[in-house]
This record gives C-alpha cells, sequence and structure tokens, in this order.
C-alpha cells in the first residue's frame, strides 16, 4: 500500500481509508432504507428489520494515482471494484475516508448515459460534453473530431432515439475520449460495438492514455497486463497487492488458480457435463478422463507451458483387433484447438478383456486463458463413424496465463529489428533477433 | 459555499444544455411549439375573468379584472410549474445522477430555467395586454426586475429543499399537488388583498407569494413603487430560504446515488 502523504500536483487521485458502507446511516433508515427495499422489489419485506449490520462494500483503501500512471484495478466478481470506480468519478462519497481528485475525470463507463432520447445527435453532443464539463467553446472545437470517430455522420441530425445501440455507444465513446480529461475511468467497454470499432477504441484508448492518467477497471488481466504499467488487486474490499502490472497479475492468477483448481477437485471429476453426450457400440467403453500435470497429480487448472497429461481408463468387453484412441482439444464453444489419434500417430495398441490405461502426453501445454474441453474416443481401423465409443466434453480444464499474448495458442516467436537508414539496402531476411524477450 | 458556488459556475454549460434539451425536446413534434407556453396563463386568465368579473363580481380599484388576473397567475405558475415539474427531476434523471459526476442542484434549477422561460413569454404577452387595455408604462415598472430577483431566490430555496427532500422522501410527490392548490386559494391570484379582512391582513402576508403579487401588480397596474419595506423583508426572508434550501440540498446530495 502505498501511503505517502506528499500533496504534489502530480498527484492526480488520492484515496486516504476510504470505506465505504451500503446502509443507510440511523438519521434517514425509516425512509431511505424502504425506498432501498422499494427499489429492489423486495415485496413483502418486513420493515421492522432495519437495523442490520452494516455492509463494507470497501475498506480503508489509501492509494494514489500520480499524472501519466496506468493503473489496473482488477479483482473477482463482488470484490469492490465498481465501488472503486464509483468512488473515484465522485458519484458515491465514502463512508469514512477521502477521495482526492484533480482535473477533468471523464468515465467511459455506461457511454451514452447522459442522452436525452428526443434530441439530435449533434445536440446531445453538446448535452453529453456538458454533462462531462466541457465548455461549450471546448465542444465546439472538438466537434468535427468527434463526428468523425463515431461514424455516425449521416445521422447526426436524427433524435438518437432511432440510433442502432452500436451507435448510441460509438457517440458516447467518441465523445467521452475527446474530453481531454486528466484522469480517464474505464471498465471493459471494449466488448460493444463491433470488431472494427473496438480496434478504433483500442487505438483511441492508446492515445488518450498517452495524454491523461488511466483507470481500468476489469477482470480481464489480458486488457489490464496491455493497458496498465501498475495494477491494484482488490480482494473482498481490501487492498491486496498494489505494485507493477506483471508482479500484481501473476499474484492474481496464481490466486485463481489455486482457487479455480480446489473449487474444480470438489466437484465430481467426471459426471454428465453441459453438452456431454457419448455414442458408440460399446465393444470398448471409455470410463474415466482426467487431467494431470506433469509430475502426474491431478489437475485441472493449467498454466501456458505446464506439462498435460490426458488419461484414459478404458474397459474391453469383446475381444478385438487394432482398436485405438483418439483425443481431442476443444474451446468451450467448440472450435477445434488440437486433436490426435493412435492410428494416424502409427501406435500400436493391443488390448485385453477387462480394464486398461492409455495416456496422451503434452510436454508443454501452447494454450492461452480459456476453459477446454475433451473429446476423447476409442473404434476399429480409424473409422470414427462407426465408433466403439466417443464421448463428447468429456472432461474440462481451464489454463490460465501469464503471457500478454492475444489469442488462443501461444506460438514461440521473436521480433527483429533493424533501424532505418537512408542509402543502405535493406538487410537480408532474418538478420537479426535484437527484441527476443524471454519469458520464464 | 463558495466552494459549491464555484463548482455551479464551472457546470452552468450543463444547466443551459438541460434546459435547452428540455425546450426542444417539449417542444419537438408540437405543432403550437412554444405557444404552449402560454395556453395555460391565457386559458386560466379567460376563465377567471368569467367567473370573478361576469359571475361574481370582485372589488376592484378601477383596473381591468383580465390584467390583475394574468399577473397574478403568471407569478403563480413561475412558482408552481418550476415546483412540480423540478421535484421528481432528480429521481427522473436517475441515469445521470449514477453515473456522472457533477453538482445535483443543475437538475433541479435547470427546470427553473424553462419555467423562467415560459414566464418570460408570459412577460410578453403581458406587454401587449397593457397596450391593449390602455395601462400607462411608469418609472414603477423598473422595480419589477427586483421582484423577479426576489421571486427567483425564493423559488430556488423551496426548489432545491423539495427537490432534495423527494429523493429521500417520496411521500412529498403526493403531497405537493395539494399544497400548490391550497397555496393558490391562500395567495392573492384570483382576488385583491383587500378583500382579506384588515384583522387578518397581517397573518396572510406572511405567505410570501402575497407580497410578491401584490408588488407586481403596485408596479405594473397602479404605476406606484411596491411599499420598500414589504419588499426588503421579502427580499431578506427569500436570501435565507435560497441559502437554507442549498445547503439543505448540499448536505443530502452526497446520499442521492446510494438511495437511488
Amino acid at each position: 500500500m502505498s501511503c505517502k502523504q506528499t500533496s504534489s500536483d502530480e498527484n492526480v487521485l488520492e484515496f486516504d481509508l476510504v470505506s465505504k458502507c451500503y446502509e443507510p446511516s440511523a438519521s434517514w433508515v425509516h425512509s431511505g432504507f424502504r425506498h432501498l427495499l422499494r427499489g429492489a422489489k423486495k415485496a413483502g419485506s418486513s420493515i421492522g428489520t432495519q437495523e442490520k449490520p452494516c455492509l463494507w462494500a470497501v475498506r480503508d483503501l489509501s492509494f494514489i494515482i500520480k499524472r501519466g500512471e496506468a493503473v489496473g484495478i482488477i479483482g473477482e466478481n463482488g470484490a469492490g471494484k465498481s465501488t472503486i470506480l464509483k468512488l473515484m468519478a465522485g458519484i458515491i462519497t465514502p463512508t469514512t475516508g477521502r477521495v482526492l481528485s484533480r482535473g477533468r475525470l471523464v468515465s467511459l463507463i455506461e457511454l451514452g448515459a447522459g442522452f436525452n432520447p428526443e434530441l439530435s445527435g449533434r445536440e446531445n453532443i453538446y448535452l453529453n460534453g456538458a454533462v462531462l464539463g466541457l465548455s461549450r467553446k471546448e465542444i465546439a472545437e472538438e466537434f468535427d473530431r468527434i463526428v468523425e470517430f463515431s461514424g455516425v455522420g449521416g445521422s447526426l441530425d436524427k433524435p438518437v432515439k432511432y440510433y442502432s445501440s452500436g451507435m448510441y455507444a460509438r457517440l458516447g465513446f467518441a465523445i467521452a475520449s475527446h474530453a481531454k480529461a486528466d484522469i480517464v475511468l474505464t471498465d471493459e467497454i471494449l466488448t460493444v460495438g463491433d470488431i472494427a470499432f473496438q480496434r478504433q477504441c483500442m487505438q483511441k484508448f492508446e492515445e488518450v492514455k498517452a495524454q491523461s492518467s488511466f483507470v481500468l477497471v476489469s477482470h480481464d488481466h489480458q486488457l489490464v497486463r496491455r493497458i496498465c504499467s501498475r495494477a491494484i488487486w482488490i480482494r473482498k474490499g481490501i487492498i491486496q497487492l498494489d505494485g507493477s502490472c506483471d508482479k500484481v497479475v501473476d499474484a492474481y492468477l496464481e490466486y485463481v488458480r489455486q482457487r479455480r483448481d480446489d473449487e474444480l477437485k470438489g466437484r465430481q471429476p467426471l459426471g454428465p457435463t453441459i453438452g456431454a453426450s457419448r455414442w458408440g457400440s460399446g465393444e470398448i467403453e471409455i470410463e474415466t478422463v482426467t487431467t494431470h500435470d506433469g509430475n502426474g497429480n491431478d489437475r485441472r487448472v493449467f498454466r501456458t507451458g505446464d506439462g498435460l497429461i490426458i488419461r484414459l481408463r478404458y474397459y474391453v468387453k469383446v475381444p478385438n483387433r487394432d482398436p485405438g484412441f483418439c483425443v481431442q482439444i476443444r474451446t468451450k464453444d467448440d472450435c477445434w484447438v488440437h486433436g490426435t489419434n493412435t492410428f494416424d500417430d502409427g501406435i500400436p495398441i493391443r488390448v485385453q478383456l477387462g480394464r486398461g490405461v492409455i495416456e496422451l502426453r503434452y510436454p508443454s501445454l501452447s494454450l492461452l486463458a480459456g476453459t477446454y474441453w475433451l473429446y476423447a474416443g476409442v473404434t476399429s481401423q480409424n473409422d470414427w463413424n462407426a465408433p466403439y465409443d466417443l464421448r463428447v466434453n468429456v472432461q474440462q480444464f481451464d489454463v490460465v496465463t501469464a503471457f500478454p499474448d492475444g489469442g488462443m495458442v501461444r506460438l514461440e516467436h521473436c521480433w527483429n529489428h533493424v533501424e532505418a537508414d537512408a542509402g543502405r539496402p535493406d538487410p537480408p531476411i532474418g538478420l537479426v533477433a535484437q527484441h527476443e524477450r524471454k519469458f520464464s | 459555499m463558495t466552494r459549491h458556488l464555484t463548482r455551479l459556475h464551472a457546470y452552468r454549460g450543463l444547466l443551459w444544455n438541460l434546459a435547452l434539451a428540455e425546450m426542444k425536446a417539449r417542444h419537438r413534434q408540437t405543432a403550437l411549439g412554444m405557444v404552449w407556453a402560454l395556453v395555460q396563463p391565457v386559458s386560466m386568465m379567460l376563465v377567471m375573468t368569467a367567473v370573478f368579473s361576469v359571475f361574481v363580481k370582485l372589488p376592484l380599484e378601477n383596473a381591468p379584472y383580465a390584467l390583475f388576473a394574468y399577473i397574478g397567475v403568471l407569478t403563480w405558475l413561475l412558482f408552481a410549474n418550476t415546483l412540480s415539474n423540478g421535484l421528481s427531476s432528480i429521481v427522473a434523471n436517475m441515469n445521470l445522477v449514477t453515473k456522472a459526476s457533477f453538482p445535483r442542484e443543475v437538475i433541479p434549477l435547470s427546470k427553473l430555467v424553462v419555467g423562467g422561460f415560459d414566464f418570460l413569454v408570459g412577460l410578453l404577452l403581458l406587454v401587449g395586454l397593457m397596450v391593449v387595455f390602455h395601462v400607462p408604462f411608469s418609472t414603477a415598472l423598473l422595480m419589477v426586475p427586483a421582484i423577479v430577483v426576489i421571486q427567483i431566490l425564493l423559488i430556488i430555496g423551496v426548489l432545491l429543499f423539495c427537490s432534495a427532500l423527494y429523493v429521500l422522501y417520496r411521500d412529498i410527490g403526493a403531497l405537493l399537488p395539494l399544497v400548490l392548490q391550497l397555496g393558490m386559494l391562500l395567495s392573492p391570484v384570483v382576488y385583491p388583498v383587500n378583500a382579506i379582512p384588515k384583522e387578518y391582513q397581517a397573518i396572510y402576508m406572511l405567505n410570501p407569494m402575497a407580497t410578491l403579487i401584490e408588488a407586481y401588480r403596485s408596479a405594473i397596474l397602479f404605476a406606484a413603487v411596491p411599499a420598500l419595506p414589504s419588499l426588503v423583508v421579502a427580499f431578506v426572508v427569500a436570501l435565507a430560504v435560497c441559502g437554507g434550501g442549498y445547503q439543505y440540498f448540499k448536505s443530502v446530495e452526497r446520499r442521492f446515488a446510494d438511495v437511488m
């Protein structure tokens, strides 16, 4: 925790022992609490039970965000991230402690929240700009850029109630991101709009980041790693760790891995799972499919680069010749990541009546973060149209990752860069490997 | 207080924009547009004139009743409409309050701007009526802006107090229409103050709206500068109400986002 009391101008945002409790204080209990209940549509609740223990959303938070810093706030659902964001934005005030911000603060949350549906896009740019604290002159200066970025050009003078939700969000983002803020707050807004717009947002993000302090509240640690230099991990409303992005995200991932592993271990290792199905003639049955790390320990959560052993236990009911096994790894949206079988790999299999075990070993898993499903099957003569047993979504495992790469797999790579030099011909391809960065 | 006012000043653009947005949204897709600002006061004036100068005759000292009633109605409507529009305005703009940070008083005050605009349109018609009824334009009219200021201060205080209270106690929403109806009967909107028996007048004039309507009438209709002591008292009271209402608003403002 950084609690330095240097009130310099370089500190754009200061939290000083900030706590927030979501219970009304006694002075307005009989009104405010009733409205809370009414708002939450808790029909039939007795109004007599007003005295409830205080529910602390966040407790004793102290940190300072300096000018130009990009800070990621990570944590699980319900850890208090949104409360922190609202406290930063000044939407709610702390129950105890002090929040101090300097300069213009713009939040890229709930884009277009201040739009008046009856007014045109043009009028709403001025209205929304004013909500963000911009003067008419400032908006006028940015007006053309906002319109261009949002791409609503043709509909600028139509009431925004006729806009699609994508246009709505685009216009909202365009206004907020052109507000020349000193502090920008945001959460996972990049999930709105189409791919092209997300890319545009990302680009604008980088631009805004260069001029402003930046706070990103997210549980997408990839995004945090990509954008932020510092991270704060919030757990159950308190700061668990505050420091360099890599350090904090790694610690958080390790924690998530542990928790997820414990959680998955607690479950039945093999049971009916979502989308699970099975078919085949049944001469050989696959009884269980389990996942293990390189040392043979039961594991359901892996890190990129870990060893993975998939073990199939089978039961031969009818004597037969030339059987073979297959394993497939698929993502949760059924994208086929990898598949192999013993026929194609030329592995001869002899089975006898009764039970047996076969293992598939991946020495170093190159999958990136996500949940993956396993298919396992057994058949004869590589005929997968009439298998003995084919089990779909028979087992599931998670991968967490410390790599900043995007996508599904991590491919070995390095960057080669040769500075341009006028008058000299291009260097031969593959000349230097200057920027190889080793990940442990 | 100064801190609050500085912040409010910084957000004056939002105040105008919200008011402008409401006026535009209100007049859009209507055939008559701004004329609607006049429909309410004029129709009330016409009905009152029919009732109180044709059906029942009220004792009036050489002034056209229509104009007399119109001044009362205009003054009262600025107060009543601003209040009833502004009361639930914070709750109605919940999406703004829970998502953006700005001085919340901007929202109810924008309703005052809208009400003030209607009032100005009404004043234009008043000038026209004065010409029609051959009411002379005297120097006493110079007092009108001062009276307007007093009335605005009073409205700001009551408006801020009520709209903040409404966020915490929605009961006010049911109470206000009743209070406004009774208030209109207890203010000299349709009848002159001298219709009140002398012994009750001291109590009657405790209603600041009575002082204001009387002052408007004396300046506009009777070319007489209103009694200054009562105006000074009204100004002090209005200033106190304004300050108190603002203070209360700022003290509960921080809870708004929690309650909603």
